[in-house]
């Protein structure tokens, strides 16, 4: 019997030395194994990922390449201690498909991520790739426009915008020329779908982005992906040079009349060039500063001619329903957004990683079935969702089912898929300036809303957060946000508030006690709290110690720990690594007199 | 001049500038003057529309990169964990550093976000930092500067 050894090279495990792994085991490798890597498994937390047949090792080093074929493949036996390892009951899973991780997921445009070789088009192909193209092409535009529409496909970008629709109107913009665009400039911190989906399975996106320059009437297509994924730069152009090598690019593809090319364009870095009239700009050879709509660019886009523009993800689902039909696709999730939803979910969770459930999903089920709860017991807070441009959403609607209307209605947004869970140790004013300071940062200027009032709000929140706030900032604060959400130019200053007007509505309590008390409970504004050890929990393991960024953890394991708090700054290692929650935030010992 | 040579590659076309100034970025570690120049005159694009377009561009760098480039990540994992102090504490250890040999910046997501807190030096990844992670950083560089 031949073996199979799929070793994860996405970002992630990269950056843990997984091509290393690799070489090794095709080193040493016998006949009886093949060697391939793979893109993304969605599950970073637990790199470098090595698949042996169905098996899935975690964290893995170069030695145990050593172990998985002599061990594994000769002796057949299993590597337990590289095993995942449940979190919830420290029992070891062996079975890619029994960890309760993937198990809850509903894979359906991740499916072949971490699958398949994303460097080799036969893997693609072999796996029903270019199927729907082939499709498409008997179907003709109308036809196309039709099930998309049917389907009931809305914009992956966040926006949620109807596809089919946008398409239509595309396609009846009159011109000659027209454009197609894969918006990859995906910015938000902490989120990497695209990225992923790049990396794992560049097919899929380019199949899609073609079956949609058939249902408009392009010729041309361009990728606009940030110059910081220098790896789904490299495998997004391999894919391409081999679909064209196949002839699935270029001029009469598969014999039709159907002729297109693509053009990757890398970004230089600005987060504003993921607003679509700024990315054309960008790829126009401008400043990527957003314009006004109308004119949509599918009456006047790129080099003024009608464009359409839509995210990597809806592009994958594109080919995955001219795959399955509208009717499969209409199956899953809720009534008004059907399908699934892809989320990078981050923070404070056990199993953080990228996932894709079916739309309704409730959050609970995501955060505490998928994403394994919060580590260490420490109590749920909030969940950011949508990035910068989102909301913190409260404990008591976690039960709500996710989708574009029911996170809108929470003062958040679906946006592109970036979901950071937080638990009691993030104080949630200092949250709201971190999101706020990044749209500060990258606003491009041209309006005076955003471009005045995101720092003005920064400059309340860098008050409050600094012990010097008044009560008044609170209503200041909150008439700023929204005239800045009602009167900005585009989607980044009319969302930029959003991470402070959810937050005001939730965790008020949160910003009176920073003002009046001059006391952060969570621990994380600098000299607004102190941290103490609580000798009735405290075990004296000496973790405190061991782990404190600024050795100021004063004892020994005989004699008990105290916290020198004036060398204390209050990184929070020791809260982290204190394995019974021993240490305690109190107010800061030098009481501000206000 | 390698900005010709680029400029060439793509038909002197003056929308595609951004391409332009990645690749000649790319070569160099930054854009030196004579070479912006040059393209500016290839393109047929005026100085200051090629320096509204770089100083736009938060990628673009005008100067050359340190021997020992720094990157601190300030993604949201590693803000979490702590990346501003233990930024905060390696720029102190430093400071006596001449600027060409060892620069620091923050940077947005590295996309490493399981290794938080992270540090980039000379492009290779130093996951799970620390004080003393941070410490032994510096001094190794104080090491390579004696040499």
């Amino acid at each position: 019997m031949t073996h199979r050894i799929k070793v994860c090279q996405g970002t992630g495990c990269l950056s843990s030395k997984s091509d290393e792994i690799t070489d090794l085991l095709r080193m040493k490798a016998g006949e009886d194994v093949e060697v391939t890597i793979t893109g993304c498994h969605g599950f970073c937390s637990q790199g470098p990922i090595v698949l042996v047949d169905d098996v899935l090792y975690t964290h893995t080093t170069k030695t145990d390449s050593k172990f998985i074929l002599e061990n594994h493949i000769r002796d057949g036996k299993i590597l337990k201690n590289r095993l995942y390892k449940n979190p919830a009951d420290k029992s070891r899973i062996e079975k890619y498909g029994d960890i309760p991780f993937y198990s809850k997921q509903t894979r359906i445009l991740l499916e072949r991520c971490g699958n398949i070789d994303p460097e080799n088009i036969d893997d693609y192909i072999s796996a029903g790739g270019y199927q729907s193209l082939k499709k498409a092409i008997e179907l003709g535009p109308e036809a196309i426009i039709e099930i998309v529409k049917e389907s009931g496909l809305r914009g992956r970008g966040g926006a949620g915008f109807p596809t089919g629709v946008k398409w239509e109107f595309a396609r009846n913009a009159p011109g000659a020329q027209k454009y197609i665009i894969i918006n990859a400039d995906e910015g938000d911190p902490g989120a990497f779908m695209d990225r992923s989906i790049l990396e794992a399975d560049p097919h899929s996106v380019i199949e899609g982005m073609m079956i949609g320059a058939i249902a408009i009437g392009a010729s041309i297509g361009y990728i606009y992906v940030r110059a910081e994924y220098p790896l789904a730069v490299s495998r997004f152009r391999k894919a391409v040079k081999q679909a064209r090598e196949r002839g699935y690019i270029g001029e009469n593809i598969l014999g039709s009349k159907f002729s297109f090319d693509i053009v990757v364009n890398e970004g230089a870095g600005a987060f504003v060039c993921g607003e679509e009239t700024a990315l054309i700009a960008s790829i126009e050879g401008k400043r990527g500063n957003p314009r006004q709509k109308p004119p949509f660019p599918a009456i006047s886009g790129l080099f003024g001619a009608p464009t359409n523009i839509n995210n990597v993800k809806s592009f994958a689902a594109v080919t995955w329903i001219i795959k399955h039909g509208a009717e499969k696709f209409r199956s899953l999730g809720t009534k008004d957004s059907p399908g699934t939803a892809i989320f990078s979910l981050t923070g404070k969770v056990n199993n953080s990683g990228l996932i894709e459930v079916e739309m309704g999903t409730t959050l609970r089920e995501i955060i505490f079935g998928i994403g394994g709860g919060i580590p260490k017991n420490k109590k749920f807070k909030a969940v950011q969702t949508g990035g910068p441009s989102g909301g913190c959403i409260p404990e008591q609607y976690l039960d709500t089912p996710v989708d574009y209307s029911t996170l809108a209605d929470l003062g958040s947004i679906m946006g592109s898929g970036g979901m950071v869970v937080i638990d009691e140790s993030t104080c949630i004013v200092e949250f709201a300036k971190y999101f706020l300071s990044f749209t500060q940062k990258e606003s491009c200027g041209k309006c005076t809303p955003c471009r005045e009032g995101t720092l003005r709000a920064k400059e309340i929140l860098e008050r409050i957060t600094s012990g010097n706030g008044k009560l008044s900032d609170l209503e200041d604060l909150s008439k700023l946000a929204r005239v800045i959400k009602t009167t900005s130019l585009c989607g980044l200053g009319q969302t930029a508030p959003n991470p402070v007007l959810s937050t005001l509505q939730y965790f008020r309590e949160e910003y009176i006690e920073h003002i009046v008390d001059g006391m952060c409970r969570a621990g994380v504004c600098k000299g607004m709290f102190s941290l103490e050890i609580n000798h009735d929990v405290c075990i004296n393991c000496s973790k405190c110690q061991k782990s404190c960024t600024f050795d100021s953890v004063l004892g020994n394991r005989e004699q008990g720990f105290v916290i020198n708090s004036e060398t204390c700054e209050g990184c929070r290692a020791c809260l982290e690594s204190c394995p019974v929650n021993g240490i305690e935030v109190r107010p800061p010992i030098e009481l501000k007199v206000k | 001049m390698l900005s010709q040579e680029i400029a060439s590659r793509y038909k002197n076309d003056k929308t595609a500038i951004i391409q332009m100034l990645n690749a000649i970025q790319d070569h160099y570690g930054y854009l030196p003057k004579d070479e912006i120049i040059s393209l500016s005159k290839s393109i047929m694009l005026p100085m200051s529309k090629i320096w509204g377009i770089i100083t736009f561009y938060s990628h673009y760098k005008l100067t050359r990169p340190a021997k020992h480039p720094v990157r601190v990540c300030s993604g949201t994992a590693c803000h979490v964990k702590n990346s501003k102090l233990l930024k905060d504490v390696f720029e102190e250890l430093i400071e006596d550093l001449p600027e060409d040999e060892v620069s620091v910046e923050s940077v947005a997501c590295l996309g490493c976000c399981a290794l938080a807190p992270v540090f980039e030096v000379n492009g290779e990844v130093h996951g799970g930092m620390t004080k003393k992670k941070v410490e032994e950083l510096a001094s190794e560089l104080h090491g390579e500067e004696m040499r």
